[in-house]
């Protein structure tokens, strides 16, 4: 996906948006579009800003600085029930007391649709989340699960150009919550309507988006699709929020076409880079915990690896997780397939740790700290 | 809730139980007694003009309660001056208790504490300080001090049982109602107003109470005005009669049937 918004296919387009609040900035200079139809997520801790965005977005906060444009609208200063986008709250914010079928009614009724037209539009909209046999009764009634889907039908009876869901599954148990990922697909899919999904789960993310905006401290660190920002992280912020990650801190010796030479502890390693760094320059290589295998003897041809200490085996069913210590005290992750991979090999024995040369990758650093160094993400 | 398990009750026990019995029944008496009097002594024939022994029981005070006279005359205003004042009072303290829990400004929580003023302020000086300023400026006092005076006491405790009651309420409401398209007036009169007028009835009815049987205030404020606990004071020193048993006791039952109506009531809007 282009950083640059095309206004022919993006529902909505952030243009130079920033907030700032009296004490802190919220969100800093967020530039991109949402492409029309898509499931887009917006996806970082706690405190990144994405929350702040999707309500600049649905209009309950107005940007400090940038415009917002809605089907190619500038909406910066338009009132939220005036924009054409619907909002699915955290904890639902059904009214209590209305019914089920007032509750979805409410939106229609605002907007003065006939009446005749009120109880058809009601009635596919509760088929479509499968509540039409609850109309009648009061949100009180109602499951955790059955609430959120009220709630959606709610927001999408209104036929919004984009719905806003602020992490509406962060309520429910992780059962239900991952029955309702699919629910969720399967709605997106069935109405077509472009969903903005906000999450601290990048494993929702992963699972549910077409793109997913990665934000942290209210700068976006990186737009991409699932797959991209999986392998291809812009940053090691990313790199270690997205999935687990092993970095490796080094400096470039060699820059030849299409590989790096990485001095680091341990080694040093051929990384596939597309050129454009200096030579002396400080780099992050990154090797997916998958990728890594653990084994007695130095890597063969076709991979790189480092010396290590085997410091942990913990076996969690379908994979065994090894975690091991280089020679500067640094630890790596091994996500083993099976116990027999490990080569007889235990806690407290020396080993190699080694992985195909084309698996490894070079994490840009330009534009972040050193504290951004995390090596794992948070579950 | 009993589990089948207990043990078996031992003699001690016993006593203390049926001793929690007799001290909550005697709470209930001393709780219960006075107003017992009142509507008993409705029903007496009083010998003289003091209706404080029990002679004999008689329906006679019972036929024409609010006959014309002095008494019903001061029911009455009393009547006019808590409906008003508790209407008044009602809107402006739910108005400010909204303003103070929905908005953060400067002086809210300023504000906040000095509602707490008109209450916890002795009667008295209230009292005597409003007749001082009515009088400095040349205010006839009458029916308008009163009803000032009123309003003044009963908004604080409006708009304090307000913002207690609308403490927890949950502000996503109107931000979901206004995300519908929802202007803000709907949003206020189908969302927030609904759903916060459980607790605005309830101040309201805690305004004409206060109202109704306010005696210090109202006694500095009303110039020649005489409301129903006024009269009964000026009266009792010559007289005390059936009457005022009888019009107590209406205005009990009054009170009790709002507060079964308002029970009822919100059985019915909470739906569970």
């Amino acid at each position: 996906m282009a950083e640059v918004a095309d206004p022919s296919t993006d529902v909505i387009v952030l243009d130079h948006v920033a907030k700032r609040f009296a004490d802190f900035v919220a969100v800093q200079d967020a530039c991109f579009g949402i492409e029309r139809g898509s499931f887009f997520s917006m996806l970082g801790p706690s405190g990144c800003g994405k929350t702040t965005t999707l309500r600049m977005i649905a209009g309950f906060e107005s940007p400090t600085s940038g415009k917002i444009f809605l089907d190619g609208e500038d909406v910066s200063r338009t009132p939220a029930y005036r924009r054409n986008v619907n909002t699915v709250f955290q904890q639902y914010a059904l009214f209590p007391h209305m019914s089920v079928f007032d509750n979805v009614a409410f939106g229609p009724r605002s907007r003065k649709v006939p009446k005749r037209d009120i109880t058809q539009q009601v009635g596919e909209m509760l088929e479509i989340v499968r509540m039409n046999d609850f109309a009648t009764r009061r949100p009180a009634q109602l499951s955790g699960g059955q609430q959120q889907r009220v709630a959606l039908a709610r927001a999408l009876v209104n036929k919004p150009s984009a719905l806003l869901l602020d992490e509406p599954l962060a309520a429910l148990d992780l059962k239900l919550r991952q029955a309702m990922q699919l629910e969720l697909k399967r709605i997106q899919r069935d109405t077509g309507v472009t969903f903005v999904f906000v999450t601290h789960d990048q494993q929702e993310a992963l699972t549910m988006s077409d793109h997913i905006a990665v934000m942290s401290d209210g700068w976006v660190e990186q737009i991409g699709t699932p797959a991209e920002i999986y392998h291809r992280p812009a940053t090691p912020f990313v790199a270690g929020f997205i999935g687990e990650a092993n970095l490796l801190p080094g400096t470039v010796e060699r820059a030849d076409a299409g590989l790096a030479a990485v001095a680091v502890s341990g080694g040093t390693l051929s990384v596939p880079s597309d050129g454009g760094i200096g030579i002396g320059s400080k780099v992050l290589v990154m090797i997916r915990p998958e990728r890594v295998q653990v084994g007695r003897n130095p890597p063969p041809e076709g991979f790189d690896g480092v010396p290590v200490l085997v410091h942990e085996v913990i076996f969690r069913g379908a994979t065994v997780h090894v975690g091991i210590t280089g020679n500067d005290g640094s630890t790596m992750v091994a996500h083993l397939s099976d116990g027999h991979s490990l080569n007889g090999l235990a806690r407290g024995d020396n080993a190699w740790a080694a992985w195909p040369r084309a698996d490894s990758y070079l994490v840009p650093t330009g534009m972040t700290s050193e504290n951004s160094l995390v090596k794992e993400g948070p579950e | 809730m009993s589990t089948g398990s207990q043990p078996p009750e031992t003699a001690l026990g016993r006593a203390g139980r049926w001793g929690l019995t007799a001290f909550a029944a005697a709470g209930f008496v001393y709780l219960f007694l006075p107003i017992a009097v009142i509507v008993v002594y409705s029903f007496n024939k009083p010998r003289g003009k003091f209706n404080i022994i029990w002679q004999e029981f008689t329906l006679d005070n019972w036929k024409s309660p609010f006959a014309p006279g002095p008494l019903t005359d001061a029911m009455v205003l009393s009547l006019k001056v808590a409906a008003i004042s508790a209407v008044v009072a009602t809107i402006l303290g739910t108005l400010m208790a909204l303003a103070l829990v929905r908005y953060r400004f400067r002086g809210g929580v300023l504000i906040g504490l000095l509602l707490v003023l008109p209450i916890t302020t002795p009667e008295i000086v209230m009292g005597s300080s409003l007749a001082t300023l009515f009088i400095s400026r040349g205010v006839q006092r009458g029916f308008v001090t009163i009803l000032i005076a009123h309003v003044l006491f009963c908004t604080s405790f409006v708009a304090l049982t307000v913002k207690a009651r609308i403490r927890g309420f949950d502000w996503n409401l109107e931000d979901a109602a206004m995300d519908l398209g929802a202007s803000p007036w709907r949003t206020f009169s189908r969302v927030t107003l609904p759903l916060i007028t459980p607790g605005i009835l309830a101040a309201g009815l805690l305004s004409f109470a206060l109202s109704i049987d306010d005696f210090i205030i109202t006694f500095f404020n009303s110039g020649s005005e005489e409301t129903f606990p006024l009269r009964i004071f000026g009266a009792s020193r010559t007289q005390i009669s059936p009457q005022i048993n009888v019009l107590s006791t209406v205005v009990l039952l009054g009170s009790i049937t709002l507060m079964l109506v308002g029970v009822v009531f919100r059985r019915r809007t909470d739906g569970h």
